[in-house]
């Protein structure tokens, strides 16, 4: 009767051991996905700022699409110029006119008048390559000749994820001079043609902006650690 | 045996947050550092989404003494009482990021002034001191003792007087365009002339080295970092076209027309194609060398068919047919004609009640843009509203009379002698004098005598005392002036003579003919 007693001691005690580390790894579950959760919230967030930012940097730039004026005088905010947006309609390209060095930007002008849709960087839209997408849209005004000014819409969406981070760290390397080294998963293909410039992720390809010269590379899907080595004005890309 | 229990627990407990908030104390300056640099990083966009100059001030809640270094696009965070120190990289592209020190400040300043960028505790500028002053910089000003920092750029010091400023021209990001210091084949391409036109074909700027000179492009010189429509060569299988530099052959009629949509042109792989010539079959304006492709309409302007034909302009497309409408004696005021008493008088002729064609603001118009003009006595706000042209008072009155609040009347036979516009509000003032003759409405009776433009004293009517007229022999400008009513001007000055008489005046006498 008493070694029963005891017995049940034990078991009970055992019991409410078990409970409570139990309740302390969830605790500590709580607290570590709650600390993540909110790095995850804090890069969206900046990713956001980053967006916004730049299509406004972009819409103010007279080498991209801002009306010059007399005497290239400081720009109107928002006032675009349309023979500017014409000729760089559709060439499926990395937005050249200016640096950036996070994602990769797929930029939309829309003519609210007459519907039409330009397209002034790569063609993609939703890639599936993307791991997160952030769009940013501004009204603007679009300059015609003849001093005739339509209503617009400027939408500019940067892909954010692991292979947009690849492209950019090539073109912070080509533009800064620096060499770098990173882990890369990707679940795509990608490669690089030095001869015609042309970046593609799996069948997907556009005209790359990088500011030296960048060997041809072709980087299997999986894990891999990629070297970047800059000597002499020129890029080596290896994994 | 519970006891135990709780105290495994509990160290447990202690030794996973104890490591945590331990690794977290460690890791503050760092995250502090990561987080300071991600922080000037977005101020340096944020200063220049302006697109005019602008300052971003950025606070800072940090206990811990630091020291902020910006160097060659790091920043270089250190913190010296834990001999910590953290180094990260803006990338930022495209400016003239100033290089600065900074100890341990609550705020810093984001100062961006064209591409020239200073993160510092405050802008200073001070050219008389015995200091480089970054800030000069930013306030647009050169500081000469600035001149010897080769590391510092400022573009104000000797920019566009023929004199290259050295610190500015180089390879790195921070060179700023200096027209004076492009140079062919010191293998120096200066990054700032990056999509720049400026005249100057700079050889060190061909091959891929992320500078596009266009001068070098536009020149044929083949230039892999510009634009495939600016890179000096026609690439059509790199999108280039006739907006680029792909040439359209005008000797042979060509145009540039890639945005025309019309399926009628036959462009070739540039985008060129020969505009259609009137009475071809089109789709869009653009399609058409007279920029009108017009719809089918009949003659009494009812839309008849989809097949649209280029026209001359100002002619349209009737039963497919260009045809001028004008004179054919249909007045079509619908779109697209829109025929009017103005344009097309003879099919728009204007007939009662709208009898007149003119424009006017506030008067009825028909479709044909007639109207009926006021008549006298009505309601106006502007004189083209009147038949008469005059509106006064806001009624219509012929010309040259006024609306006196009740009636139209004629200034000069209203029984009243207005001597000032400005008293009476009418629109002249009188005298007894209208046009050369006696003006009623001023009559100077009996006692005096109109004379209007005499200098002798005379009332606001214009009349002067018959008592004060001259005498004969007395010099005289008019006849009114001269109690004989007669000035003899025959000779060079004027005399009153008596008119019975006439005659001349020699030595002030009066000498018979």
């Amino acid at each position: 009767m008493r070694n029963k007693k005891s017995a049940l001691t034990i078991l009970s005690n055992a019991f409410f051991v078990i409970i409570l580390m139990i309740i302390v790894f969830i605790i500590l579950f709580v607290f570590f996905s709650s600390k993540t959760s909110m790095l995850e919230e804090k890069l969206y967030q900046s990713n956001v700022e980053y967006t916004n930012n730049m299509l406004s940097i972009y819409l103010n730039n007279q080498q991209c699409i801002a009306f010059s004026g007399a005497n290239n005088q400081i720009p109107t905010q928002s006032l675009i110029d349309f023979e500017k947006v014409l000729a760089q309609d559709n060439k499926n390209r990395d937005l050249f006119c200016m640096p950036y060095f996070r994602g990769i930007a797929y930029v939309q002008i829309l003519d609210t008048a007459t519907k039409q849709v330009y397209n002034l960087t790569i063609n993609k839209s939703n890639p599936k390559w993307a791991d997160s997408i952030i769009t940013s849209s501004m009204p603007i005004a679009l300059y015609y000749s003849g001093n005739n000014i339509r209503l617009g819409l400027a939408k500019l969406t940067i892909y954010y994820g692991v292979i947009p981070d690849f492209y950019s760290v090539i073109k912070r390397a080509t533009y800064f001079k620096q060499n770098f080294t990173m882990p890369l998963n990707n679940k795509y293909r990608i490669r690089y043609d030095n001869s015609t410039n042309i970046f593609c992720i799996q069948e997907d390809c556009f005209f790359a902006k990088f500011y030296c010269s960048v060997n041809s590379f072709e980087i299997p899907k999986g894990q891999h650690i990629i070297i970047m080595d800059y000597n002499n004005n020129s890029l080596q890309v290896k994994y | 045996m519970m006891i135990i229990g709780m105290i495994i627990i509990l160290a447990i407990i202690i030794a996973v947050f104890s490591k945590n908030i331990g690794e977290e104390a460690e890791l503050t300056e760092k995250e502090f550092a990561v987080y300071l640099a991600s922080q000037v990083n977005n101020a340096i966009l944020k200063s220049l989404t302006f697109p005019g100059d602008s300052r971003v001030t950025l606070k800072i809640n940090f206990a811990e003494p630091y020291n902020l270094r910006i160097k060659d696009n790091t920043i270089i965070i250190s913190f010296p009482r834990k001999n910590i120190s953290s180094t990260q990289p803006i990338y930022v592209g495209g400016i003239n990021l100033i290089n600065s020190d900074i100890d341990n400040v609550g705020e810093i300043i984001i100062a961006k002034k064209d591409r020239n960028v200073l993160i510092s505790e405050n802008i200073v500028c001070n050219t008389t001191d015995e200091k480089c002053d970054t800030g000069c910089i930013i306030e647009g000003e050169c500081d000469i003792l600035c001149e010897q920092t080769l590391e510092l750029c400022n573009p104000y010091c000797n920019i566009s007087n023929n004199v290259c400023n050295p610190n500015c021209y180089s390879n790195i990001d921070k060179g700023y365009y200096d027209i004076d210091c492009l140079k062919n084949n010191d293998n120096i391409c200066d990054p700032a002339t990056d999509l720049l036109s400026d005249g100057v074909c700079d050889n060190d700027c061909l091959g891929k080295n992320g500078v596009c000179d266009f001068d070098c492009s536009d020149q044929g010189r083949y230039d892999p970092d510009c634009p495939v429509e600016r890179n000096g060569v026609c690439d059509v299988s790199f999108g280039d076209d006739c907006f680029g530099e792909c040439k359209c052959n005008i000797s042979n009629g060509e145009k540039c027309v890639k945005s025309c949509l019309d399926t009628n042109l036959n462009l070739n792989q540039y985008g060129c194609s020969a505009l259609l010539h009137d009475n071809n079959i089109c789709e869009q304006d653009c399609a058409c060398s007279s920029g009108n492709c017009a719809e089918e309409y009949n003659e009494y302007g009812e839309k008849t068919g989809s097949t649209r034909i280029c026209c001359p302009s100002g002619e349209f497309n009737i039963n497919g047919v260009c045809k001028d409408i004008r004179g054919d004696n249909i007045c079509l005021t619908k779109e697209p004609f829109f025929e009017n008493c103005m344009n097309s008088p003879k099919d728009c002729s204007c007939k009662d009640p709208k009898p007149d064609c003119t424009v006017c603001p506030g008067l009825e118009y028909d479709e044909k843009g007639c109207t009926k003009l006021h008549t006298n006595g009505d309601v106006c706000n502007d004189s083209c509203q009147c038949s008469s042209r005059n509106c006064n008072n806001n009624h219509c009155c012929a010309k040259g009379f006024y609306w006196n609040g009740s009636a139209c009347k004629d200034p000069y036979n209203d029984n009243i002698c207005p001597t000032s516009s400005e008293d009476t509000g009418f629109p002249v003032s009188e005298n007894c004098e209208s046009n050369g003759k006696p003006n009623n409405d001023c009559y100077c009776g009996k006692t005096k005598t109109c004379c209007v433009n005499t200098t002798i004293s005379k009332d606001e009517k214009g009349c002067i005392n018959n008592t004060a007229k001259l005498n004969n022999g007395e010099k005289c400008d008019y006849d009114c002036e001269c109690k004989s009513n007669y000035c003899d001007k025959r000779s060079k000055e004027g005399h009153c003579c008596p008119k019975v008489i006439g005659g001349i005046i020699t030595n002030n006498n009066v000498v018979d003919n």
